[in-house]
C-alpha cells in the first residue's frame, strides 16, 4: 500500500479530490446563500401576491355596495350592513386581520368618512373590538398613501413599502391599499374611496423559520455526503492504483532490473530481455506500451552495439600489447619461444563453453605482463595448478589480456608486480595482479569496473570494465583494490563448478 | 496536470451554474376578447397569419367580455387593484389616454415593447402621453399602438362642388357660403350639412377643438369651466345650431336621422351635400352603392363622386381636428413584471399590428393603416384618398374625446337640448357647467 500512495499520481489524485470537496464546499455555501435569497424572495412575492388576491377580491366584493355611492350617507341600514359585511369578513377569515373602507368625501374638517374593522387594535378595549363607522384624518406615510391614492387613484408602491416597513398600530401585518370603484351602469366605475385590507403575515413567518431549520440540516446532510463520496471515490481510485500496480509489477520489475543492471554495469543479456519484455503484458496502458517499445528497440540496438565494441576492444588491446612488444622485438629483447607461447593468447578461438584449463595461458601472460611493464618496476610471478573451469576460454583469455594491458598502462616505476595464479580452497580459481603505480581512490576504481554510470563520461580504459562483465558472466568478479602507497591489485576469480544439487 | 486540473476545476463549477428561466409559465398571458378583436383574430387565423413567437399558443389566452358587462367597465377594477390579467386590452384612444393617466399601461416605446418609429406621426401622437423624461422635461410616451386612424371627417358631393366649381370648404363660413350657392341651384337637396343627432358629441367635440376649445389641459387638469372655454363652446354650438334651419336640419328634422344608418342613407340618396361622419363610412358608402337594393335610388352611381375633407374650423385657425375612433393595442403594466410576459406581448403586438393585417384591413374593410409602411403597399383608392387629403396633412389634428363618461354623457344631454331646440346654445352652455361642476368636485 505504501507503494501505492507514494507515487506522484496518487498525490496528484488525492489533493484534486481534496480540492474538489473544498471547491464543493465552497459552491454549497454560496448556493445556499443564494437559494436562501431566492426561497426569501419567492416567499415574499407568493405573499404579495395573496395578498393582493385576498385584497382584490375583497374591493370586487365591496364595488358592489352601490348603495356607498347612490345612497345617503347617514343611513343606519346601509352602515350596518357594510359593518356587517366586516365583520364576517375579518372573523371568520384567518388570513383577514382586518379591513376599512375610506371614502373620498370629507367633512368640515378634512376628515373622511370610514368603515373600519381590525379586531386586533392595541389598547382597545374587547367591548369595543366591533366594526365602527367614524371620520378619520389621515396622518403620517399612510395618510400620505391614502392621499395620494384618493387624488390619483394608483397606489404608489414606495409608500406602501413605508407604510408596511414601519411599525403599525393594528398590530403586524401586511397590509394593501386599494382604489374601490362602484361599477353604476349609467355611470361607469364611479371611484368612491379606499379599500385598506390588514393581512396576516404569520404563514410567511412559520415557513422562514422552517426554512432556516432546515438550511442548517440538510447543508450538513449534503457535505456528508459529499465527504464520503469522496472518500468512496479516493478508496476506489487507490484500489485502481494499486490495482494496476499488480498488474504491471512483473513488468516494471524488468525494467528496474534493467536499469539497476546498466547501474551497476553488471552487464545485460539482450536476448534474453527481449524475450522477457515479450511476454509481458501492459494491460493496455499506453505509456507502458511506449516504454516496451522502447525498451525492445533500446535491446536490439545495444544488442548491434555490443558485439562491435567487444570486438574494437580487443583489437585496441591487442594492438596495444603488440605495439609495445615491437621494440622489445626489435632489440631481439624477447626471445622467439616467448613469442611463440604468446602467439597462442592472440590466436583467434571458437567462442563456445566447455572444460577451460588455463594454466597453458596464465604462465605466457604473466611473461608478457614482466615484459610490457615500464623499467624499474621489479617483477614476481607465483603459479599454482588451477583446475578446470567451465567456461569460454576466448573470452577468459581476453578478460586477462585485458588486465595485463591495463597494468601496462597504469603501472608506474618504481616498485614490484606480482602475477600470483593459484586455486581457490572451495573450487575455483583466483589470477592477482599487482603493480605499482601512482596513489588510486575506490571511486575511481569502481569507476572503472563500472564504465556506464549515468552522470559520468565514460573511463577511457574499458578493459577492467569488460573484463569483471567476463567474469560475472562465470559467476565469478573482479575487484580492483588501490596500495595504500600508490598502485592496484586486481583479484580476477573464477568459481568451481556447482554442487551437483544444484546442477539440478 | 494543469489542464486537468483546470477540467475537473470546470466540472466542479457546472453545478453551480443556473441560467434564468425566460419562458413564460403557461397561462400568463390574456388578451380581451370582445367582438372586435375577435374579427380581427379571426381574420388572423383565416389568412394564415399565426405568431412566430415559441410557446405562445401554449400561453395564450383569451378573455372573453360578455356585452351586458361593458357599461359597468369591468377592466377598471381589475386594473385598479392591479390584477396582472390580462396582459394585452384592446382601448379606445381615450380609455388608453385614461388608463395609461391611471398608470395602469406599460409604455411601449421605452421598454421596447413597440416601436414607434413607424407609426403615422398623427395617430402615434393621439396614443400618446406626456412623461417626465430622465432630463426632467417632459416627452410623448406611447401608450397604445392602433392598427388603424378612424376619425370623423367631412363628406361631400364632389360632383355637385365641382359642376359649381366650389372648392371643399376649410372653414364653416365658407362651408355656409357654399350651402347657401349650390342648394337653391340644386333643388333634389334637402340639407346642406347633416351630422349625428344621437352621440352628436363626437360630431361636437372636433367642432369645438376647431374653435380653439379644449376639455383639459396638457397635464390632464379639466379646463372647460373656464370662462373662455364656456364662451368657444358656446360659439362652436352656435355655429351648429345657426345653420338647422336653413342648412341643417332643423329639430324637428332630427329625429329622421337618429338611426343608426339614417345619416349615410340620407347622403347617399342626394339629401345632403355635406356630412359628418367617420372616415370608415367612405367604404361602407361604396359598398351601399354596389349593393342592388341601391341601384337607381342613389343620387350618384360612382364613390369618386364623394369628396372627403377635414372637419372645417373656425375662420383664422388652420388646425383642423378629427375626434380619433381608432382602437390600439395597450400592455398591462402588471403583467409584463412576470418573466417572459414582456417579449409575449411584444410578439403579439407585432403579430396583431403587422403590415400584413393593416394591408388586410385596409382593403377589405377600408380602414386606413397606421404604419406608414403599411400605408405604402395598400391599393383600395378610397384609403389612399382619405389619407392623402386628410390625414397626411399637418394642419389635421387627431385628437381622442374626453374619456369620462359622465363628462360626455352631461355635455351630450344639454347639446341635445341645444339642436333640439329645447334651449339655446348659451342656455344649455351654461346649464351643462352648472352640472359639469359637481363632476369636477367629485372627478
Amino acid at each position: 500500500m505504501t507503494t501505492v500512495l507514494w507515487r506522484r499520481e496518487a498525490f496528484v489524485f488525492l489533493g484534486t479530490m481534496i480540492c474538489s470537496l473544498c471547491l464543493f464546499t465552497l459552491f454549497l455555501q454560496a448556493a445556499f446563500f443564494t437559494l436562501w435569497d431566492r426561497v426569501s424572495l419567492s416567499v415574499q412575492q407568493e405573499i404579495d401576491k395573496e395578498a393582493d388576491t385576498i385584497a382584490r377580491l375583497l374591493v370586487f366584493e365591496f364595488s358592489h355596495l352601490s348603495a356607498l355611492e347612490t345612497g345617503i350617507q347617514a343611513d343606519p341600514q346601509l352602515d350596518q350592513l357594510v359593518n356587517r359585511l366586516l365583520w364576517e369578513k375579518v372573523t371568520f377569515n384567518e388570513t383577514i386581520r382586518g379591513i376599512e373602507l375610506i371614502s373620498r368625501h370629507t367633512d368640515a374638517q378634512g376628515q373622511h368618512l370610514s368603515y373600519s374593522f381590525f379586531p386586533l387594535t392595541y389598547g382597545d378595549p374587547e367591548a369595543e373590538r366591533a366594526p365602527q363607522k367614524s371620520w378619520r384624518r389621515l396622518t403620517g406615510p399612510e395618510g400620505e398613501l391614502i392621499r395620494l391614492l384618493l387624488r390619483e387613484q394608483r397606489v404608489d408602491r414606495n409608500l406602501l413599502e413605508v407604510v408596511n416597513q414601519g411599525r403599525k398600530l393594528e398590530s403586524e401585518m401586511l397590509l394593501r391599499y386599494f382604489p374601490l370603484y362602484i361599477p353604476l351602469p349609467e355611470r361607469g366605475a364611479v371611484f368612491w374611496g379606499v379599500v385598506k385590507v390588514g393581512i396576516s403575515v404569520d404563514a410567511m413567518r412559520r415557513f422562514l423559520l422552517l426554512l432556516e431549520e432546515e438550511r442548517a440540516g440538510l447543508r450538513s446532510t449534503l457535505l456528508g455526503a459529499m465527504a464520503v463520496v469522496t472518500m468512496l471515490a479516493l478508496a476506489l481510485g487507490l484500489w485502481g492504483f494499486h490495482w494496476q500496480g499488480r498488474q504491471t509489477a512483473a513488468l516494471l520489475q524488468g525494467y528496474t532490473n534493467l536499469a539497476q543492471a546498466l547501474e551497476s554495469g553488471e552487464g545485460l543479456d539482450t536476448t534474453t530481455l527481449q524475450t522477457y519484455l515479450n511476454a509481458q503484458e501492459t494491460q493496455d496502458i499506453r505509456e507502458l506500451q511506449e516504454l516496451k517499445q522502447l525498451c525492445l528497440k533500446f535491446g536490439a540496438a545495444l544488442e548491434g552495439l555490443l558485439t562491435p565494441l567487444i570486438t574494437a576492444q580487443r583489437q585496441a588491446c591487442h594492438g596495444r600489447i603488440l605495439g609495445a612488444l615491437l621494440p622489445k622485438i626489435a632489440a631481439s629483447e624477447v626471445s622467439p619461444a616467448a613469442l611463440a607461447s604468446w602467439a597462442q593468447l592472440f590466436s583467434p578461438r571458437p567462442d563456445a563453453w566447455g572444460e577451460v584449463q588455463l594454466d597453458p595461458y596464465l604462465g605466457p601472460m604473466g611473461q608478457l605482463l614482466r615484459v610490457l611493464l615500464p623499467a624499474g618496476i621489479s617483477f614476481q610471478e607465483e603459479r599454482q595448478p588451477t583446475p578446470a573451469i567451465l567456461g569460454s576460454a576466448d573470452n577468459l583469455i581476453m578478460a586477462l589480456l585485458f588486465l595485463v594491458d591495463f597494468a601496462a598502462a597504469q603501472a608506474t616505476p618504481p616498485g614490484e608486480a606480482a602475477w600470483r595464479a593459484a586455486p581457490r580452497p572451495g573450487g575455483g580459481l583466483e589470477v592477482t595482479l599487482t603493480f605499482p603505480g601512482r596513489v588510486f581512490d575506490q571511486s575511481e576504481c569502481q569507476h572503472w569496473l563500472r564504465p556506464f554510470q549515468a552522470g559520468t563520461p565514460a573511463p577511457d580504459h574499458l578493459g577492467p570494465g569488460l573484463a569483471a562483465a567476463v567474469a560475472r558472466q562465470h559467476g565469478g568478479s573482479l575487484t580492483i583494490t588501490p596500495q595504500p602507497h600508490g598502485g592496484l591489485t586486481l583479484a580476477f576469480l573464477l568459481p568451481g563448478p556447482a554442487p551437483a544439487a544444484d546442477r539440478g | 496536470m494543469i489542464r486537468r486540473l483546470f477540467l475537473i476545476a470546470c466540472l466542479c463549477c457546472l453545478p453551480a451554474c443556473g441560467g434564468e428561466l425566460e419562458v413564460a409559465p403557461p397561462g400568463t398571458f390574456s388578451v380581451v376578447i370582445d367582438g372586435q378583436t375577435r374579427v380581427i383574430l379571426a381574420q388572423l387565423q383565416g389568412e394564415g397569419l399565426t405568431p412566430s413567437s415559441t410557446g405562445f399558443h401554449r400561453n395564450f389566452i383569451g378573455i372573453y367580455v360578455p356585452e351586458v358587462f361593458l357599461p359597468y367597465e369591468p377592466f377598471v377594477l381589475g386594473l385598479a387593484t392591479e390584477s396582472p390579467i390580462p396582459t394585452v386590452l384592446f382601448l379606445d384612444a381615450p380609455w388608453v389616454r385614461r388608463y395609461a393617466a391611471s398608470n395602469w399601461l406599460s409604455p411601449l416605446a421605452s421598454t421596447g415593447i413597440y416601436d414607434a418609429a413607424g407609426l403615422v406621426p398623427a395617430v402615434a401622437q393621439a396614443f400618446s402621453l406626456p412623461r417626465a423624461s430622465p432630463g426632467g422635461g417632459m416627452s410623448l410616451e406611447l401608450m397604445g399602438v392602433p392598427n388603424a386612424i378612424k376619425g370623423n371627417i367631412l363628406f361631400y358631393r364632389q360632383d355637385l362642388l365641382e359642376a359649381h366649381g366650389k372648392e371643399p370648404p376649410r372653414t364653416w363660413e365658407e362651408l355656409i357660403a357654399v350651402c347657401q350657392h349650390i342648394l337653391p341651384r340644386e333643388k333634389s337637396l334637402k340639407y346642406g350639412f347633416i351630422f349625428h343627432t344621437t352621440n352628436f358629441i363626437n360630431d361636437f367635440y372636433p367642432i369645438f377643438w376647431g374653435f380653439g376649445g379644449k376639455t383639459h389641459d396638457e397635464r390632464g387638469n379639466f379646463i372647460l369651466l373656464q370662462p373662455d372655454m364656456l364662451a368657444k363652446a358656446e360659439a362652436a354650438l352656435t355655429a351648429v345650431v345657426g345653420m338647422q334651419g336653413t342648412i341643417a336640419p332643423p329639430p324637428a328634422a332630427l329625429g329622421r336621422l337618429a338611426a343608426p344608418v339614417s345619416l349615410r342613407e340620407a347622403f347617399l340618396r342626394g339629401e345632403a351635400l355635406f356630412m359628418i361622419n367617420w372616415n370608415t363610412r367612405l367604404h361602407d358608402l361604396r359598398l351601399m352603392l354596389a349593393d342592388p337594393q341601391w341601384q337607381g335610388r342613389a343620387a350618384f352611381r360612382r364613390p369618386d363622386q364623394i369628396g372627403v375633407a377635414p372637419i372645417p374650423s373656425q375662420s383664422g385657425r388652420p388646425r383642423k381636428y378629427s375626434n380619433i375612433g381608432s382602437f390600439g393595442w395597450a400592455v398591462n403594466r402588471f403583467a409584463v413584471t412576470l418573466p417572459g410576459v414582456k417579449a409575449q406581448a411584444a410578439h403579439f403586438l407585432q403579430w396583431v399590428t403587422s403590415d400584413d393585417v393593416q394591408v388586410l384591413r385596409a382593403e377589405t374593410a377600408g380602414e386606413i393603416p397606421a404604419s406608414e409602411s403599411a400605408l405604402a403597399k395598400v391599393q383600395n383608392p378610397d384609403v389612399r384618398r382619405v389619407y392623402a387629403q386628410i390625414f397626411a396633412a399637418p394642419t389635421v389634428v387627431l385628437q381622442p374625446r374626453p374619456h369620462s363618461r359622465r363628462l360626455n354623457e352631461i355635455l351630450e344631454r344639454h347639446l341635445q337640448n341645444a339642436i333640439f331646440g329645447r334651449q339655446t346654445p348659451a342656455q344649455a352652455i351654461q346649464a351643462a357647467a352648472t352640472e359639469l361642476k359637481t363632476y369636477a368636485d367629485s372627478d
